[in-house]
């Protein structure tokens, strides 16, 4: 039973556990917090599972699902043109990206799951963007899919200049208008001076610590990093580069020494520089600074180039999502690229099946959200038009770009395959009469079995329901003929197919709209029955345990009691001690832990040490 | 009947089921029959509720009763006697119980919904739309109607099973409740009825050891020793003691109301009962031979 409607069944031990250890004082309130059934409102239970059945869940799952699957398994194997040579059909689905991939085997079920996978937001926005920017070894860029190097580092691309440089900017927010002279610079820890500036006692004239603010992960190593990513412009890069993170104050000599080198490369050099120094050679002016420099200034470097590492990470992966249109553009000309190593046959079987996909997605839509709300819009026609328009710019952009890069192959295929298919074109339409005939047969087979079906497998109506979808799928293979009056050689098979299936989708979902015999009625029915037959179960179980169990205690308690009153009430008459039976009393009506005092020695004692004894 | 009107009623019949007035109708009947029951179980609830309620305000009346009368009879008794041992006192005042029922513990039946909510349809009273819309659809609306509404009150009949299923929880809780309470009464006139033949016994015990004393010495004293007071005495008198404990926390629990929902401390008396003075004051009053 789903959580919502569950009610906490009652352990016999646990209750009768619970009621041994109350005391008879204690027990209407042992009694009380026993809970029979939650205080959930039967109405709020029966409203909630009507409005299960508001949704169209159940007709996607009982409905939809199915004829896709057949449509795609039993349909598309027979469209010659899907066909590779293997007989396989050979479209799958990237999970995630929302993209397609080649080569694999296409199923009824794959297409199924691509649907339930896909979503706009989500091909649109960042999992595309996020896939991109993990894998950093691809080159994503189409002219530069041969080089290693994403194309030239030009400084003046990835900076501002003049006063929206970032670097000046830093070192004016520092030194200012004002005469100071000095700061301690961030990664040494020295005192290091403006490059022009001198103070009235004359500190910073002519000292070597000039001090630069500049950028902890170069520019260059940004390009390199993130130049060739698809889903990264330079204006991205040039944002993060100057991220405040990245700019730091620097003595001019370690800077030049570093130049455009990361941290552990500038480790190494100045490993190689103590070494020379120590063979006792000559160091150049970059490798003395090297020299100079502190271990300890060496690790704050690399401290704060993890971390500028880290900002301009978040930052640029959050400018590609919220630029995620304009790069979109570009991810679908990449993928073209990409496919210009499919054959024909295979770039149209990848575009039959981001098509299906696309326009099934889109009638799942109607059905969970309906047709104008799944798309926010008011009047049918303005959400016809949205429709229409996010699935054209979503086959825009994952199949023309296919279709273009290998457009003189695609219609050369076609060509030769119009020929081949041109002597069949006649026999071929004896083969539909018997297809038909056979269709028609089978729907006659099917509605037999329909109809011998006990009563209490299927109600009359929802067989009455099931007869008119069969007489539909009869219905369709005409329809569709009718609507595809024109010759279209190797296309007619594969346009018969999705026409066929889109058109019986339709009706489909068109009478599981107007639900005619009111199936829903029955289904919910049935659902009402089970919740609430479960429930009622439930509560006259705990109802039986509780009875049980209290009334059981009751005796216990009582057949206890009456001993203990008896063997008090005899010693009283006999004059025998009770000081002990009237303890255990206690004890057993619960107030054992008051009763301090157990023998009489510590009473005498209580009475001696106390003039007044209060109680 | 003649052929005309059986003619006439086999229209009317096949009429009913394209329209679906027969579902209709049998929908208004189950209705009207899930009303009838509930009214029926909703009134023999009530009814029991309020009886099983009446006969535990009774019992907890009966144990507040108890609880006053340990202050007012059994413990100034005790202190009588005990008071010719050492000097005893009684602390607070008994903790009389709210009558009132938690709340919670009580289900209140949720009836049968409205007839809108239940019968989409009502052939009797069709609006101007539906006859059109029906027409329009050759019965079909109609027809979907009229089973809408007798799934419906189909459904409601699955749900007013589980409002009797609440009701008879909350019966049987109330019915141990209400025993709980009887037995706690019983517990509780017992204990006072043990303690105050204990309180005799030792009575009687020192009223011998008095008037031996007095034979002893020739003189009169206040108080008996406790330090010589035979071993059977000096029990009875711990007994006592013990029993006052028991009786005075039975005297301050909440029975019926919940200890959160119990009213609150403030109302205690903390001053010490000193019955002695009153006992000395009125002997009358306590029952005692002065």
């Amino acid at each position: 039973m789903d959580k919502k409607y569950q009610i906490k069944s009652l352990a016999d031990a646990d209750v009768q556990q619970q009621l041994n250890n109350a005391s008879p004082l204690d027990m209407v309130h042992t009694l009380q917090s026993i809970e029979l059934h939650n205080q959930q409102s039967s109405i709020k239970v029966i409203d909630e599972i009507y409005e299960e059945f508001e949704g169209g869940g159940s007709t996607v799952e009982t409905l939809l699902k199915p004829l896709v699957i057949s449509m795609v398994d039993s349909g598309l194997s027979r469209v010659s043109i899907l066909q590779d040579k293997k007989g396989k059909k050979s479209v799958s689905f990237e999970k995630g990206t929302g993209g397609t991939a080649v080569n694999d085997f296409l199923s009824g079920a794959v297409i199924w799951e691509a649907i339930n996978d896909f979503s706009y937001d989500k091909y649109e926005t960042e999992q595309n963007v996020e896939a991109a920017l993990a894998d950093r070894s691809n080159d994503y860029r189409t002219e530069n899919r041969m080089s290693e190097m994403p194309g030239k580092f030009k400084r003046k691309e990835y900076e501002h200049s003049g006063k929206k440089s970032a670097t000046k900017q830093a070192r004016d927010k520092v030194f200012g208008d004002g005469d100071r002279v000095y700061v301690n610079s961030e990664i040494e820890g020295k005192r290091a001076y403006h490059q022009k500036r001198v103070d009235a006692m004359g500190r910073g004239a002519g000292h070597k610590q000039k001090v630069e603010a500049d950028h902890v992960v170069a520019l260059k190593a940004l390009h390199v990093e993130f130049g060739k990513n698809i889903f990264v412009d330079k204006d991205m890069v040039k944002a993060a580069g100057d991220h405040e993170q990245n700019i730091a104050l620097i003595t001019q000599g370690l800077n030049n020494a570093k130049s455009e080198h990361d941290i552990a490369t500038v480790r190494k050099m100045r490993q190689t520089a103590i070494e020379k120094q120590q063979r006792g050679e000559k160091l150049g002016s970059n490798e003395q600074s090297l020299v100079d420099t502190s271990d300890e200034a060496m690790d704050r470097f690399e401290a704060r180039e993890a971390k500028a590492k880290d900002d301009i990470e978040a930052h640029i992966r959050q400018l590609a999502r919220d630029n995620h249109w304009k790069t979109a553009g570009r991810a679908a000309k990449n993928i073209g690229g990409q496919l210009k190593t499919l054959s024909a046959k295979e770039a149209i079987r990848m575009g039959v099946a981001e098509f299906i996909k696309i326009a099934i997605y889109e009638i799942k839509d109607m059905i969970l959200n309906g047709f104008k709300s799944g798309v926010g819009e008011r009047s049918l026609m303005a959400a016809l038009k949205a429709r229409i328009r996010r699935m054209t710019r979503y086959l825009k952009q994952r199949i023309w770009p296919a279709i273009k890069e290998i457009a003189d192959n695609i219609i050369q295929t076609l060509v030769k395959e119009f020929f081949k298919s041109l002597p069949l074109f006649f026999t071929g339409l004896l083969k539909k009469f018997m297809n038909l005939v056979a269709d028609g047969m089978h729907a006659i087979i099917q509605a037999f079995k329909i109809l011998k079906k006990p009563s209490n497998e299927m109600t009359p109506a929802q067989k009455g329901d099931a007869l008119v979808k069969v007489f539909i799928s009869i219905v369709t293979p005409f329809l569709t003929s009718y609507l595809l009056q024109l010759p279209l050689g190797p296309f007619e098979e594969l346009a018969e197919v999705i026409l066929g299936s889109v058109v019986s989708c339709v009706l489909i979902w068109a009478v599981d709209k107007a639900d005619l015999f009111n199936t829903k009625a029955d289904r919910r029915s049935q659902r009402v029955k089970e919740v609430f037959e479960y429930r009622v179960q439930q509560i006259k179980q705990n109802v039986d345990v509780f009875d049980r169990n209290a009334t059981q205690t009751f005796i216990q308690q009582r057949l206890a009691f009456d001993t203990m009153h008896k063997q008090l009430s005899d010693a009283i008459d006999a004059n025998k001690p009770v000081h002990e039976l009237s303890t255990n009393l206690a004890d057993f009506m619960g107030a054992g832990k008051k009763i301090k005092i157990r023998d009489t020695d510590t009473f005498m004692e209580l009475l001696s040490s106390n003039k007044q004894l209060t109680i | 009947m003649g052929l005309w009107s059986s003619f006439k009623k086999g229209v009317k019949s096949v009429c009913g089921t394209i329209t679906g007035k027969k579902k209709a109708e049998q929908a208004k009947e189950k209705f009207a029959e899930l009303e009838r029951e509930f009214k029926k179980r909703n009134k023999a609830y009530s009814e029991f509720v309020e009886f099983k309620t009446s006969e535990i305000a009774k019992q907890v009346q009966v144990i507040n009763e108890l609880k006053m009368q340990t202050f007012s009879g059994a413990f100034p008794e005790f202190l009588n006697v005990a008071n010719r041992l050492h000097n005893v006192s009684i602390r607070g005042k008994p903790i009389l119980d709210a009558v009132a029922i938690p709340e919670k513990m009580i289900h209140t039946p949720e009836a049968v919904r409205s007839k809108q909510d239940i019968l989409t349809i009502d052939f009797d009273d069709l609006s101007t739309k539906q006859k059109v819309v029906g027409v329009l659809t050759f019965g079909i609306s109609t027809r979907k109607a009229a089973k809408e509404s007798l799934k419906r009150a189909e459904d409601e009949e699955q749900r007013l099973k589980e409002e009797y299923a609440k009701m008879d929880a909350t019966q049987v809780k109330l019915k141990h409740t209400l025993t709980a309470l009887k037995e706690i009464a019983h517990y509780y006139r017992s204990i006072i009825e043990l303690y105050g033949k204990t309180v005799k016994r030792l009575s009687h015990g020192i009223a011998a050891q008095q008037v031996s004393h007095i034979a002893f010495s020739g003189q009169f004293v206040g108080k008996v020793d406790f330090r010589t007071l035979p071993t059977r005495q000096l029990e009875d008198f711990m007994a006592l003691y013990n029993m006052t404990i028991l009786l005075k926390e039975m005297a301050s629990r909440q029975y019926l109301s919940m200890p959160t929902e119990s009213r609150p401390e403030l109302e205690l008396d903390k001053k010490d009962m000193d019955l002695t003075e009153l006992a000395k004051a009125n002997p009358q009053q306590f029952g005692m031979a002065a």
